[in-house]
């Protein structure tokens, strides 16, 4: 399936690296922009897209991000993102 | 309201929550294929029954067992401070681990570990992490066993006329116990003549060295204070009635009772108890000469310290030191 993935920490990439493992398209993205992310994108083989196409297509949107983060995502960033699809998030909290 | 559920409300969007109670050293590292033994296994909670199963089969193919852990608001079980956090349990542990999660305590333990880790270094093993979790968790445990020396407590003390007092001696007595109740991986927790003991045993078997915890032990030239000139200076130099006379004060209570004393800021917390009983065990018959033989052995220590040094140089084991000047 097509998961993309808000953030790209040590969670995040941990995670990126897995589903792609498994033979996942995966998109991930973070607050700072896709040019911030080649050393993600090389270790995990996903691709590093923009905030506001990263739940574009996707089956599942993973977020890895601080949970005061997620008041700051950019509005319509769900749009494209069906009410009834899953999103899975990860928080140490 | 969960923060799980508040983001949930925030989005207008199903939340499945997943992955909040491993470390990320685990998650790289820990995956297994489905079926090995001691396969990590997590817990999802979620309301929305379809997402949460596609989800569940997510994190099996990439290697992690998965437990529906009910919905969000259940999803407390295993934040900070539970039994399930970061523990890295099985399938057949988590389910009670989850029972056991307190959710009125949970906040304290998870404030008394964030204020543990803060002392810690940025570069601090995440698996030592998770092994203070498996601990905690019940899940892992450890045997300490603590033995007297021969001529110790309530160990034997045979005649040290025909026995033999060294360190060489006591640290074989030792190591035939340990082998004898089968332990051949071990940490070392080494305080005083533990030390002179423990690195002789380490120094043979350097493999079985797990860690160690060193607590006013000496391996080194410089950590002789000028309290040692007695010993150092005439004593193992020649040993006679003379030169052992001005070391038979720390044989005698008050002497004693100083090593618990010397430098304490409350003596009023540290209990008569220590002193009376050390007291009672040297008024045995022998129990003071086979205290001056093993003063007078302390010295053999000294020629080892380079091996003792080498050893722990190679060998690195993770080391906790307490060395006070008092």
């Amino acid at each position: 399936m097509k998961i993309g993935i808000i953030g790209a920490g040590n969670i995040g990439s941990a995670l990126a690296a897995h589903f792609n493992r498994v033979g996942h398209t995966v998109l991930i993205a973070n607050s700072r922009g896709p040019e911030t992310l080649q050393d993600v994108t090389q270790r995990t083989g996903s691709k590093a897209v923009l905030l506001s196409e990263v739940a574009t297509g996707a089956d599942l949107l993973v977020l890895t991000i601080p949970l005061k983060s997620v008041s700051s995502l950019p509005e319509g960033l769900l749009a494209k993102f069906p009410a009834n699809y899953s999103r899975t998030r990860r928080r140490n909290a | 309201m969960l923060e799980s559920e508040w983001t949930s409300r925030a989005l207008g969007r199903p939340v499945i929550k997943a992955f909040n109670n491993i470390v990320a050293d685990s998650l790289v590292h820990k995956g297994l294929p489905r079926g090995s033994a001691n396969r990590i296994a997590l817990p999802v909670a979620g309301d929305d029954s379809n997402a949460k199963q596609r989800v569940m089969a997510l994190i099996d193919q990439i290697g992690f067992d998965v437990l529906d852990a009910g919905p969000l608001s259940d999803s407390w079980r295993y934040q900070p401070g539970t039994p399930a956090y970061c523990s890295d349990p099985t399938a057949q542990q988590l389910p009670t681990l989850l029972k056991r999660a307190n959710r009125e305590k949970a906040p304290a333990n998870r404030d008394r570990a964030v204020k543990m880790m803060a002392k810690l270094p940025a570069d601090f093993p995440p698996q030592e992490l998770v092994r203070a979790a498996r601990i905690s968790a019940g899940l892992d445990s450890f045997h300490v066993i603590a033995p007297d020396y021969p001529g110790f407590g309530n160990s034997d003390m045979p005649d040290p006329a025909t026995y033999g007092y060294t360190f060489d001696k006591i640290s074989e007595v030792i190591e035939a116990f340990l082998k004898q109740k089968s332990f051949d991986r071990y940490g070392l927790y080494v305080q005083d003549y533990g030390g002179p003991v423990g690195f002789r045993i380490v120094g043979r078997h350097p493999e079985a060295l797990e860690w160690l915890i060193i607590q006013n032990t000496n391996a080194y030239e410089v950590g002789f204070t000028p309290a040692w000139d007695a010993l150092r200076g005439a004593m193992w130099k020649n040993r006679t009635p003379e030169t052992e006379k001005p070391l038979s004060g720390f044989l005698e209570l008050a002497g004693i009772k100083s090593f618990y004393l010397h430098g304490a800021q409350r003596e009023e917390l540290i209990s008569p108890d220590n002193w009376n009983s050390d007291f009672a065990f040297m008024e045995r018959p022998n129990a003071r000469r086979v205290q001056l033989d093993l003063f007078y052995d302390y010295r053999t220590n000294v020629a080892l310290y380079p091996k003792w040094q080498q050893c722990l140089r190679e060998r690195q084991p993770k080391t906790i030191i307490f060395l006070g000047t008092g």
